[in-house]
């Protein structure tokens, strides 16, 4: 059977019953490209994962890097332009 | 769930101590980087139409990225930090600054370097797409996967749906493919 993108994303999201998913690993077993295929989407959802999940931990490396930032380029900008650049300004992140 | 297995997992080089800092927030490793590395991309920053605040943000930027990369893509060095770190703040800021393509940062082609610098640039840009794809999105489809992929509690938003939990899975696969498809990244 030709495996494609819903099947991947239906046997990572945990939505195929177990015969179907037992087909799915032998086909995985013997099929290099399917694992890529597989590595790739789950390589793109922790990629959204990275981007929407909130981290205090990351607020914390901020506060970090802005006090680093000061004592290090003498730079008396606080804020820096990369999360809103990329991701946009979010609250209670 | 079979994972696919890494390749890189032997040839980890000694820095990965820079992002298991960046990681978990080890203020001495994070200063360390500061101290050994500020010097230098200040200068260039400065020598290519920058001020000591776009050096600063730079900087910030691309140690940002690594974080989450290391954090949440489980990012492993296989080559030295500095083969990495001072490319990407190079080439990071070549991009802002629209500094024009014959000044761009050139690396050994086909090297570790090059593949990890590209790799983290390629999923930062990755991500800002993902997530901007994700903004535009309507519910349920949005909620759905910002509710699974934040960690919430997917039964409550089964409930909430007035749909099954394993409808739900159906339904989140559903939504992850609409949003790669939209966004137009290939697999």
């Amino acid at each position: 059977m030709k495996y494609n993108l819903t099947h991947i994303a239906r046997y990572a999201e945990g939505a195929m019953g177990e015969k179907e998913r037992g087909y799915f690993e032998n086909a995985l077993a013997v099929d290099p490209q399917l694992r890529t295929d597989l590595e790739q989407y789950l390589r793109i959802k922790a990629s959204l994962r990275m981007a929407i999940m909130k981290d205090p931990q990351r607020e914390i490396l901020l506060e970090t890097i802005s006090s680093l930032n000061k004592k290090y380029f003498h730079n008396t900008s606080s804020i820096f332009s990369f999360i809103h650049n990329i991701f946009g300004k979010r609250k209670n992140a | 769930m079979i994972l696919p297995s890494s390749s890189n997992i032997s040839k980890i080089h000694k820095d990965q101590r820079y992002l298991d800092g960046l990681s978990t927030h080890n203020v001495d490793i994070i200063t360390e980087i500061y101290s050994r590395f500020s010097k230098r991309v200040r200068s260039f920053i400065m020598q290519h139409g920058g001020t000591r605040a776009d050096a600063a943000d730079t900087f910030g930027e691309v140690l940002t990225a690594l974080y989450l990369q290391s954090k949440y893509k489980n990012l492993k060095l296989v080559t030295s930090f500095e083969s990495i770190f001072i490319p990407l703040c190079r080439r990071r800021w070549i991009q802002k600054s629209g500094i024009p393509s014959n000044t761009q940062i050139e690396l050994p082609k086909q090297t570790p370097e090059e593949e990890m610098v590209t790799q983290v640039e390629n999923e930062t840009v990755q991500s800002a797409i993902l997530f901007q794809t994700l903004k535009q999105m309507e519910d349920p489809c949005k909620e759905i996967i910002e509710t699974a992929l934040s960690g919430g509690d997917q039964q409550l938003l089964a409930v909430k749906l007035r749909i099954s939990a394993d409808y739900l899975k159906q339904k989140k696969a559903d939504c992850l493919i609409k949003l790669i498809k939209t966004s137009g990244i290939r697999i």
